[in-house]
């Protein structure tokens, strides 16, 4: 039977499948569902150092073959995931990246060193670019902007550091060399589309807070394009995100050059999504003979 | 936090029932019953199942159904078209199978011997008061206010028609064709006020349930009302489908919902 093994810097993955952050909660939800143990790694919805309300509803549009959301990074801060979240987490075995969002390199690097002291926790993304904080947006759309906060956070920590890139910008790339220039161990890419939605009868945007991120199957090859570049430039793994929703999108992505890929929006179609996904990468793998995962990585690149 | 019962979200299965049969009434209502459940499959009133309506990506996401009833091995849902989700699910045909998650959220305070509780549900709203009238307990007692735009959208009620317990059926209709002729609230505006109650349940479209909070206010009641939101995971992990409580926080309908404490709802919203 094939391998799913893969390595992201440092860390061994036994499978490429974990979820995007935001979409999985704290794990907490879908634990009656599949046996959490069954991923290549956790990550956590965003932590911010103090708890964040969120923004005011409505968060969700549903839209033709996509999602706009607004949620705006609800959470308990880093003390309350501390308390608790990680207890819960301490039961699964696979690695725990936690999602890092500050209002300024000064929190990031508060957040990430809170949390380095804790065991349990393997790794960070570095949320630089979700739609719903004005803030994050400015350190994730420079060069000189991704490079001063990825360094920092070098400084920070340790563990394994990834940077989770916004595709709202006119050259990802040069954003990811930035952070592989500053000591990343991996890019994430992508976060959501910067998006909106208009009610005509109200005659105003349907989300509270005006824009969100539009995330699903429809910002697939958007994200693959971006991971293909990313690929072509950069030394470090890239993690794919960006609309998948079964086995074949997931290969489309390792093909294009990803490491391990992430699964969003799928999550809240189907809670079991990430276990088909593996599922179904297995049988491909084993119908067309491919022993290793490290095979189909870039195996579209010329 | 305002928890009623504490979400029972363990229990939450996915599964593939096959619809056993689709019962039309007027203005796209429709009864539809599902067999091939999970073994031992129960809910409790108030809860409801997450269904995905297609296996393309649109529409992308589940819908939201509160459950009517489990009878004999079949879940009933009483749905009304209202969009693209929904006109799937009616298009949909004896034989086919669904995916399923549930069941998922809160459910209504039992209602207990010697209890009185009254009942106002609009349109496909009285499902979830017709599960509280199934498994109310044996001696229980109450009134529910039914309230339709017409005769031909209220169901076959016989099955809820309990010999061992204490409950009272009061229609209204838009047109008058059967019942008071306006809206359910106005039939349970006059109940209330014989103070024989010990709480008020609702469930249906935001304005009618707004009313029956004010006819509780009144009457000094508490309200558990079931919130429609529209929803994403179902789960309570995405917190897209969150409401603003009185206290300002946010609250996801469909974890720490459906069913609330209707004094915790911010009512008034732009």
């Amino acid at each position: 039977m094939a391998s799913l093994e893969t390595r992201i810097g440092m860390l061994h993955l036994k499978n490429p499948v974990m979820p995007a952050s935001g979409t999985f909660g704290y794990g907490e939800e879908f634990a009656p569902l599949f046996d959490l143990n069954e991923l290549g790694a956790i990550v956590s919805k965003a932590v911010s150092l103090h708890p964040r309300p969120g923004n005011l509803p409505p968060r969700l549009v549903e839209l033709k073959s996509s999602l706009l959301n607004s949620i705006g990074l609800q959470n308990p801060g880093a003390e309350g995931f501390l308390r608790e979240k990680i207890p819960f987490l301490e039961g699964f075995e696979p690695p725990l990246i936690v999602n890092v969002v500050g209002n300024g390199i000064e929190e990031y690097q508060e957040v990430v060193e809170k949390l380095d002291e804790c065991p349990r926790v393997d790794g960070f993304e570095i949320n630089l670019s979700c739609p719903n904080v004005k803030r994050g947006l400015e350190f994730g759309t420079t060069h000189s902007g991704v490079e001063r906060i990825t360094t920092a956070l070098r400084q920070s920590t340790r563990k394994p550091l990834w940077v989770k890139l916004s595709p709202n910008v006119p050259d990802p790339a040069d954003l990811g060399k930035a952070a592989e220039g500053a000591g990343a161990d991996a890019i994430v890419a992508i976060n959501t589309l910067g998006g909106m939605a208009v009610d005509i009868e109200k005659k105003r945007p349907i989300l509270g807070a005006q824009f969100g991120g539009v995330s699903g199957p429809a910002v697939k090859p958007v994200a693959l394009k971006i991971v293909w570049n990313l690929y072509k430039h950069l030394t470090i793994p890239v993690i794919g995100v960006g609309g998948i929703m079964n086995g074949r999108d997931a290969i489309e992505f390792l093909m294009a050059g990803a490491t391990a890929v992430q699964v969003g929006t799928a999550n809240f179609i189907n809670p079991c999504a990430m276990i088909d996904i593996l599922r179904e990468i297995r049988s491909w793998m084993d119908s067309h003979e491919v022993g290793r995962l490290e095979e189909l990585i870039g195996a579209a690149h010329p | 936090m305002p928890h009623l019962h504490h979400s029972c979200q363990e229990q939450a299965a996915l599964f593939q029932p096959v619809i056993a049969d689709i019962q039309d009434y007027s203005r796209g209502l429709f009864l539809l019953a599902l067999e091939d459940l999970p073994e031992g499959f129960s809910f409790k009133a108030g809860q409801f199942v997450h269904i995905r309506v297609s296996s393309s990506d649109h529409p992308l996401l589940r819908r939201p159904i509160s459950i009517q009833r489990v009878h004999q091995g079949r879940l009933e849902l009483l749905i009304r078209e209202v969009g693209v989700g929904t006109q799937l699910l009616h298009l949909s045909k004896p034989g086919d199978r669904l995916d399923v998650l549930g069941p998922l959220g809160t459910a209504f305070s039992p209602i207990q011997p010697g209890e009185r509780v009254l009942m106002a549900g609009g349109g496909v709203g009285v499902a979830p008061l017709l599960a509280v009238i199934d498994q109310a307990a044996v001696g229980a007692a109450g009134d529910l206010c039914y309230g339709v735009s017409t005769a031909s959208e209220i169901q076959e009620l016989d099955p809820f028609q309990r010999k061992d317990c204490f409950f009272t059926f009061h229609f209204s209709t838009d047109d008058g064709s059967r019942g008071h002729q306006g809206f359910c609230t106005d039939v349970a505006r006059l109940l209330a006020g014989k103070q024989v109650y010990n709480r008020i349940y609702t469930c249906g479209p935001w304005i009618m349930m707004q009313k029956v909070f004010e006819i509780a206010c009144g009457a000094g009641l508490p309200v558990e009302a079931s919130l429609e939101v529209q929803m994403g995971c179902g789960l309570g992990a995405c917190l897209g489908c969150v409401y603003q409580s009185t206290d300002g926080e946010f609250i996801r309908s469909c974890i720490d919902g459906p069913v609330v404490d209707g004094y915790t709802v911010e009512w008034e919203r732009a």
